[in-house]
């Protein structure tokens, strides 16, 4: 599968991308939707190899989405599955002639939302506790992974902290445009609001993660060291 | 540029999001302030930080993912066709409202009444609201102005509430006037 492992690299060349020229960004993001687009209308047709195609290029990225917003891996996952099991009985009703991507995750970010409505009462703490990747410690994971382990539980905790007074839409906005790298006009269609909004949410996202940074964690993420707080 | 309005280009800048013209400006100024060098690397380390936890890991168990993908694909072997196209139920439609009232004086009924029905709702719906004047008086906020690329904002935060007023002006006419801050 040439398309398949071409997209992925693509994919994942996005994904580590930190700092990007906007162009080139464009011009994969035009490659890629023409690879993708070619998936979707297989799908249409009944090719279920192409849908699984699309669920292997996307289900990271719409976890990962989903996490920005519910902060635990395995309900980001049960999410995503939701999203896919939507977008295959949908599919027949897609227009083809637009994004693929921002259908996939408006419906990421309605189910984001929705699975935080329902779940209000439960805490980041419950949400760590009921996490099986992370409960099933020590038995599943090598002693070697141990310190792995303490630092990817202490990273997520700071990340709650950092993202802690953001409402959903703003931890949305943060996390599409500044972690995804989503312009401010993609992400707008991806959230359906106006642009304005959408710079709105993100400018009160930032501002309250700087006021946060800066009385939590003040030294923690300078200069690129980590240094921890309590050190 | 002053360093509050560089400060609020830092996100976009690291991301790559920023304009050719801009990303000059906010280079320029970096290269000679140390406060801004200094958030622009805070920054940076925080959204590598924060893209790097919201990406699951590795061994993150799919295997119920996978599960109800494949039981999904079994239940329904192909997505439900189309079975007609937009534009076709469209002048389908089309097609019925005009031929549906086939006696004439009917039709003529029918048309006044759209057209009645039409002007009694324009006087009562707003078909254009204003959504873009300043509901409250905005010297009483705590202004934000938002530049892009052609247009202003100004987001303005009340006691009670907050609303954003968007006006689209030529960005270009009030370079080298600061009239945020
Ligand atoms: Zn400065």
């Amino acid at each position: 599968m040439v398309l398949k492992s071409n997209l992925k690299k693509q994919f994942s060349a996005q994904q580590d991308a930190v700092e990007d020229n906007l162009e080139v960004r464009e011009q994969r993001q035009l490659e890629e939707e023409k690879g993708v687009r070619e998936l979707v209308i297989r799908s249409q047709q009944g090719d279920q190899e192409a849908f699984r195609e699309l669920v292997d290029i996307y289900r990271t990225r719409v976890a990962s989405i989903a996490y920005g917003v519910v902060g635990n891996y395995e309900d980001a996952r049960d999410i995503s599955q939701e999203v896919f099991i939507k977008i295959y009985r949908s599919l027949s009703r897609f227009d083809t002639k637009k994004k693929f991507f921002t259908w996939l995750y408006r419906l990421t970010v309605n189910a984001s939302i929705d699975f935080l409505r329902a779940n209000k009462k439960r805490s980041l703490h419950d949400s760590i506790e009921s996490d099986d990747s992370f409960t099933q410690y020590p038995d599943k994971r090598e002693e070697s992974n141990i310190d792995g382990w303490f630092e990817n539980l202490e990273q997520r905790e700071i990340f709650e902290k950092i993202v802690e007074y953001l409402n959903p839409r703003q931890k949305m906005a943060f996390v599409l445009c500044d972690l995804k790298g989503f312009t401010s006009n993609e992400a707008a269609k991806i959230i359906e609001c106006p642009q304005t909004t959408l710079r709105w949410y993100l400018h009160e996202a930032r501002k309250k993660i700087r006021a946060t940074v800066q009385t939590e964690y003040p030294e923690y993420f300078r200069q690129g060291k980590k240094t921890k707080p309590d050190d | 540029m002053n360093c509050k309005k560089v400060a609020s280009y830092i996100p976009d800048y690291i991301s790559g999001n920023l304009s050719e013209n801009r990303k000059k400006l906010v280079e320029q100024h970096l290269s000679v302030c140390a406060n801004c060098q200094s958030w622009a690397e805070e920054w940076r380390g925080i959204r590598n930080f924060s893209a790097q936890v919201i990406h699951p890991p590795a061994d993150l168990d799919w295997e119920p993912f996978d599960r109800a993908i494949d039981a999904e694909l079994e239940r329904n072997p192909a997505p439900v066709r189309r079975r007609f196209s937009l534009s076709e139920v469209w002048d389908y439609i089309r097609g019925e409202l005009w031929n549906f009232p086939r006696i004439l004086p009917l039709r003529l009924s029918v048309s006044v009444a759209a057209v009645c029905l039409i002007i009694f709702l324009s006087g009562h719906l707003d078909f254009f609201p204003q959504s873009d004047q300043p509901p409250f008086d905005l010297t009483l906020a705590d202004h934000y102005f938002s530049e892009q690329d052609g247009e202003i904002s100004l987001y303005a935060q009340g006691q009670e509430n907050t609303v954003f007023y968007h006006e689209v002006i030529n960005v270009t006419s009030v370079e080298g006037k600061d009239y945020n801050y």
